[in-house]
C-alpha cells in the first residue's frame, strides 16, 4: 500500500534553508578541525596518529555534509502536516516516516521562531506545545505562519480542554 | 486590543539585580581567595562582570514585546533567533504576580505566566515588569474565557457547600502564627551549617586557626560560657528563621473570587498566584 501523505507542505524554499544550514554548519565544523590541525602543528605535536585522526574528521564532516545534502528532497517530500477540526497531524522521516496526531484539545500553546538562515528565506519555524511534548514545523512562509497559528488559536478556543 | 510594547523600563533594573544574585557568590569567592587586597585583575573582572550584565539586561529590555489580543496574548524575543510565543487565555494554567516593594509606587508588577506544558520548572513568559492594569486586563479577558459550564456542574456540587465566601477571603495567617512556625522552623539550621561549611572551605587559614585559638581561650574561661553562647546561637537562628517566614508569608491570604483561587504571601516582594478552578 502507498505511505498515504497529508495534505500539506511545507513552501519550497525550506530546501534552500536546510541547505544553507547543512553548509554552514559543515563550515563550522570544517574550521573547527582547521583550527585544531593548525594549533597542534605549530606546537609539533602532529604525530601520524593525530594526523590519521584529523584526517578522518574531515573525511567524516564531507561524507556527513554530502548525506545530509543528498537527502533534502526526501526529507522535503515526507516532511508535511495537516489541520482538521479536531486534530493537527505532523509527518516526518523517509526511512523511518512517522506521522504523528495532535488533538487540539490537548494543545497548550504554540510558539514561531525564526533564526538567521530561515529569516533569510522568509520562513518561520512553528512549534506546538501540548502538556507532554512540543511538535516542530520547520518551517512555512512568515504569512502561512501567522494564518496557522491564529487557525490553532481559534480551534483551541472552541475545543474544551480536558486535561 | 492593545498594540506592541516593551515592559516598563524597570525591568532593566531586575535583570541586573538578577544577573548579580547569579554572579554574588562567584564574585565573593574569588574577592576573599584573592586575600582583599586591591588587584588590576580583580579590578578588570569584576567591571567585566559589572559590563556584561549591563549589556545582556539592556538587550534583554531592547528586545522584548508583549501584546494582548482578545483571545491570547504574544510575546516576542530574541535578537538573532527571533521567537514569539503565543498563549490563549484558556490554557493559562497559573498567573503568578510577583510585586517589590519598590514597584508598588510606579503601579508596575511582574507578572509569570505558566500553561501546562513541558518544562515546568520555569513560567512559559515572564513579564518582567507591566503596569496593573495589564493584570486586569488578561484577568478580564481570561475570566470571559472561562468555561460556563464547569461554573454550573461545581455551582450544584461538592464545591459551593464549602464555607467560601464568594469575592470574600476565606483563609488568613496571622503573624502570631507566623511567629510560632518561624520558631519551630529548623530549616534555618540546614543553611546555617552549609554556611559554616563555605567558611572552612574558602576562608583563608591563618583567619580560620585565629577562630581556634580564641575558641580554646573560651573553652579555658568556663563551660557556662560556652553554654551561653551555644543558646546565643539557636536563639539567633531563631530570630532569623522568624525573619524569613515574616518576609515569606507576611499577610498570607487565600480567597476565591467567583472562579479563581488567588494566594498571596509576601513582605518585600508580593506575590500573588491565581489559579482558576477548573485547572486543578
Amino acid at each position: 500500500m502507498e505511505y498515504p501523505l497529508l495534505a500539506k507542505q511545507m513552501p519550497t524554499r525550506i530546501q534552500k534553508a536546510w541547505r544553507n544550514r547543512s553548509l554552514l554548519g559543515s563550515l563550522i565544523f570544517l574550521l573547527i578541525g582547521a583550527i585544531t590541525g593548525g594549533v597542534l602543528a605549530y606546537f609539533k605535536m602532529a604525530s601520524p596518529l593525530v594526523t590519521w585522526g584529523i584526517a578522518i574528521y574531515f573525511l567524516l564532516v564531507v561524507f556527513i555534509m554530502i548525506f545530509s545534502l543528498a537527502v533534502i528532497p526526501y526529507r522535503y517530500k515526507y516532511h508535511r502536516y495537516e489541520i482538521t477540526s479536531e486534530d493537527l497531524a505532523f509527518q516526518k522521516g523517509y526511512f523511518f516516516r512517522t506521522t504523528t496526531f495532535v488533538p487540539i484539545n490537548r494543545i497548550q500553546h504554540v510558539t514561531t521562531e525564526q533564526g538567521p538562515i530561515l529569516r533569510q528565506q522568509q520562513l518561520m519555524e512553528i512549534a506546538v506545545h501540548t502538556a507532554a511534548t512540543t511538535h516542530r514545523l520547520a518551517g512555512l512562509d512568515a504569512q502561512e505562519a501567522t494564518e496557522l497559528r491564529q487557525q490553532i488559536i481559534d480551534l483551541v478556543k472552541v475545543a474544551k480542554e480536558d486535561v | 486590543m492593545f498594540e506592541k510594547r516593551r515592559y516598563h523600563p524597570i525591568a532593566i533594573l531586575i535583570y541586573l539585580i538578577a544577573g548579580f544574585k547569579k554572579w554574588l557568590p562567584l564574585l565573593i569567592v574569588s574577592y576573599i581567595s584573592e586575600g582583599l587586597t586591591d588587584n588590576w585583575w580583580g579590578n578588570l573582572f569584576f567591571f567585566g562582570v559589572v559590563l556584561s550584565l549591563s549589556l545582556q539586561a539592556l538587550l534583554r529590555y531592547f528586545f522584548e514585546y508583549y501584546q494582548l489580543f482578545e483571545e491570547k496574548i504574544v510575546i516576542y524575543k530574541g535578537i538573532f533567533q527571533k521567537k514569539e510565543i503565543d498563549i490563549p487565555y484558556e490554557r493559562i494554567q497559573t498567573i503568578k504576580e510577583r510585586q517589590w516593594f519598590f514597584f508598588k509606587p510606579f503601579q508596575i508588577t511582574e507578572l509569570l505566566i505558566e500553561t501546562a506544558a513541558t518544562g515546568a520548572k520555569e513560567a512559559e513568559v515572564d513579564m518582567s515588569a507591566v503596569s496593573e492594569t495589564v493584570f486586569q486586563q488578561i484577568e478580564s479577558y481570561r475570566n470571559q474565557h472561562q468555561p460556563k459550564d464547569v461554573l454550573d456542574k461545581e455551582g450544584s456540587g461538592a464545591v459551593a457547600k464549602e464555607p467560601f465566601e464568594k469575592n470574600g477571603k476565606s483563609y488568613t495567617i496571622t503573624n502570631n502564627q507566623i511567629f510560632l512556625f518561624g520558631l519551630t522552623d529548623i530549616s534555618v539550621f540546614a543553611g546555617i551549617f552549609a554556611f559554616l561549611l563555605f567558611l572552612e572551605e574558602y576562608l583563608p587559614k591563618i583567619w580560620l586557626e585565629q577562630v581556634g585559638d580564641v575558641t580554646l581561650t573560651l573553652v579555658r574561661t568556663g563551660w557556662l560560657f560556652v553554654l551561653g553562647i551555644a543558646i546565643f546561637l539557636v536563639i539567633l537562628s531563631m530570630a532569623v528563621a522568624v525573619i524569613k517566614n515574616f518576609f515569606r508569608y507576611y499577610n498570607f491570604q487565600v480567597s476565591r473570587n467567583g472562579q479563581t483561587l488567588t494566594v498571596e504571601r509576601g513582605l518585600f516582594q508580593r506575590h500573588i498566584q491565581k489559579i482558576p478552578l477548573s485547572k486543578i
